[in-house]
């Protein structure tokens, strides 16, 4: 992550670059995440984006003392999923344009049957626990990236990840009524 | 002593490097069934969280220039907190002294809350000029910059008024090029290429330019418009955008009769677009008659009668701004058979609410993964 430093240092000197260099590097992250949770191309775009705006404000005020930036982003991006979710329960909304665009997912019918039992289940897991599914497993991190990213330290990230994967084994076991208050 | 979240760690490792699952189940035999268990979800996990290749590629480009829109106003700026108060007062005599609001401004677009003061800046520029060539000169600088800004705010996908000037390049139908900037005019007349024009027009957010107005400048420029050849008619049947309307007296908006007796809770005016006939038998009917059977009042929405239409001249498909409307919703519609209200008469129900498909909750429940059920 010693780069993401020194991108970071270079953002709050001002110089030009570093900003379009900030957005080439972490919005294909960022958009990978989000789309997992949302399964909807453009509205995962257009969320990635809400991401990055809100980062300037951050960024000005020189929020990355204590975490990282990849970190705070994908938090941030854990963030707006579920605003996104909370204001989209107040517009009324056809149930037509409610269900994710079939042609973005794979054809492949088992896996899309994969991935759609996992976006609905990764609702029932913890922020934590869905950024390290997602990172360990979706973005293939390895473990002493995921504490760097995270912000935790090794034993943390194990105890997460032993509880996320319980987690999830209870709801494939059960489904999700069975779950409920995970730590 | 190894705790299942270490043997968790390393199992997950080796897999990662490799190794089969059974490998892993042999290395941790103490912990074989849940880790069985734990194992199988991984599996699932990775499968459902699909790698990055499978994501389809986002478009990007519009997020990008959307955030390095907003970063631009911020680059005037210093981002030196541990100076804040220094940095402070430095900005404070740069505004007073007008040249720090210049450079913030620079960059505004049309839309952006520093652009007006950046077009005073440059009416100040031209009027503090007294060179009568630097000042052609600047003025060409800043026409070509307000085409620049068109085509900005066309890349960022914003919908906000803009206004250039121009020399007409083609015109072909409804699509005008001035000086490099495509244009949507419906109604504009023949304009010869080459021509320069001042264009007021409308930025939409997929991209278009549609203008407002466009107009030839001369010593005393006359506004276009869409009709240049309008012959003078009277006035009632011109009608300008913006034209109030009065509709012509409709003989059925009079009260009936006076002999017919109101009944004294009711108050009614009949509804000037529709044309009642109140046969004269039933005037003399008494009040406190036996009240009327309860009806359902089914709401009208009132619709423009055939009279209004012939005021709208041919050509022009916008519908005058003011139209008119009775000026009390109609709380009583009768229906053509009855004449009037029973004295109990009951308020019109409100009208059927639309019915609304409902969301989907936002913690769908989750079935069992199929096959895991034990």
């Amino acid at each position: 992550m010693q780069s993401d430093n020194d991108l970071l240092a270079r953002v709050q000197a001002n110089q030009p670059d570093a900003l379009a260099q900030l957005y080439d590097r972490f919005a294909p992250g960022i958009y990978a995440y989000i789309y997992r949770q949302v399964g909807v191309k453009q509205l995962a775009e257009d969320l990635t984006s809400d991401v990055f705006v809100q980062a300037l404000s951050a960024l000005r005020k020189n929020r990355f003392a204590h975490t990282t930036l990849t970190g705070w982003l994908y938090r941030a991006a854990h963030n707006r999923v579920i605003d996104h979710y909370r204001r989209a329960r107040k517009k009324i909304v056809p149930l037509e344009d409610w269900m994710p665009d079939a042609t973005d997912v794979a054809a492949d019918t088992s896996r899309k049957l994969e991935q759609d039992w996992m976006r609905r289940a990764l609702k029932f897991l913890t922020a934590e626990q869905q950024q390290v599914l997602a990172l360990r497993f979706g973005e293939e991190m390895s473990a002493p990236d995921v504490a760097r990213v995270m912000n935790k330290d090794e034993n943390a990230v194990r105890a997460l990840q032993h509880r996320a994967l319980a987690a999830l084994r209870r709801l494939m076991d059960k489904g999700s009524d069975q779950v409920n208050g995970d730590d | 002593m190894v705790t299942i979240e270490a043997a968790l760690a390393s199992a997950l490792e080796m897999i990662q490097q490799g190794a089969s699952r059974d490998e892993c189940l042999a290395r941790h035999s103490e912990f074989a069934n849940e880790l069985a268990l734990l194992l199988d979800a991984a599996q699932l996990a990775r499968a459902g969280l699909m790698a990055r290749a499978q994501i389809p590629a986002p478009n990007l480009a519009r997020g990008r220039a959307r955030f390095l829109d907003a970063a631009r106003p911020a680059r005037a700026f210093v981002f030196a907190p541990r100076f804040a108060l220094a940095t402070a007062c430095a900005i404070l005599l740069l505004v007073i002294s007008g040249f720090g609001l210049s450079t913030a401004s620079a960059d505004a677009l049309p839309g952006d809350a520093l652009y007006p003061i950046k077009l005073g800046f440059e009416q100040a520029q031209i009027a503090l000029t007294f060179n009568a060539e630097s000042r052609a000169q600047l003025a060409e600088d800043h026409a070509a910059r307000r085409r620049d800004e068109v085509q900005a705010v066309v890349t960022l996908q914003r919908a906000t008024d803009v206004e250039f000037s121009g020399v007409v390049q083609s015109a072909s139908g409804g699509a005008l090029i001035v000086s490099g900037v495509p244009i949507v005019a419906e109604d504009a007349p023949e304009l010869p290429i080459g021509s320069p024009v001042q264009v007021q027009a409308r930025t939409t957010t997929d991209g278009q330019v549609i203008a407002r107005r466009i107009a030839q400048p001369t010593r005393t420029p006359p506004p276009f418009e869409p009709r240049p050849t309008f012959t003078r008619v009277p006035t009632e049947t011109r009608v300008a955008p913006f034209a109030t309307i009065t509709p012509r007296p409709i003989e059925t908006r009079e009260p009936p009769p006076s002999e017919t007796r109101e009944p004294p809770f009711a108050t009614i005016t009949p509804r000037p677009f529709e044309t009642r006939i109140i046969p004269t038998t039933e005037t003399r009917r008494p009040p406190l008659a036996t009240p009327e059977p309860r009806e359902t009042r089914v709401f009208q929405t009132p619709t423009l009668p055939a009279p209004f239409a012939t005021f709208l001249p041919s050509g022009i498909t916008r519908t005058p701004t003011r139209v008119f409307e009775p000026t009390r919703p109609p709380f009583f519609t009768p229906l053509p058979t009855s004449t009037r209200p029973s004295l109990f008469a009951t308020p019109v129900p409100p009208p059927p609410t639309p019915i609304r498909t409902p969301l989907p909750p936002y913690r769908t429940p989750v079935p069992p993964y199929p096959g895991t059920k034990r």
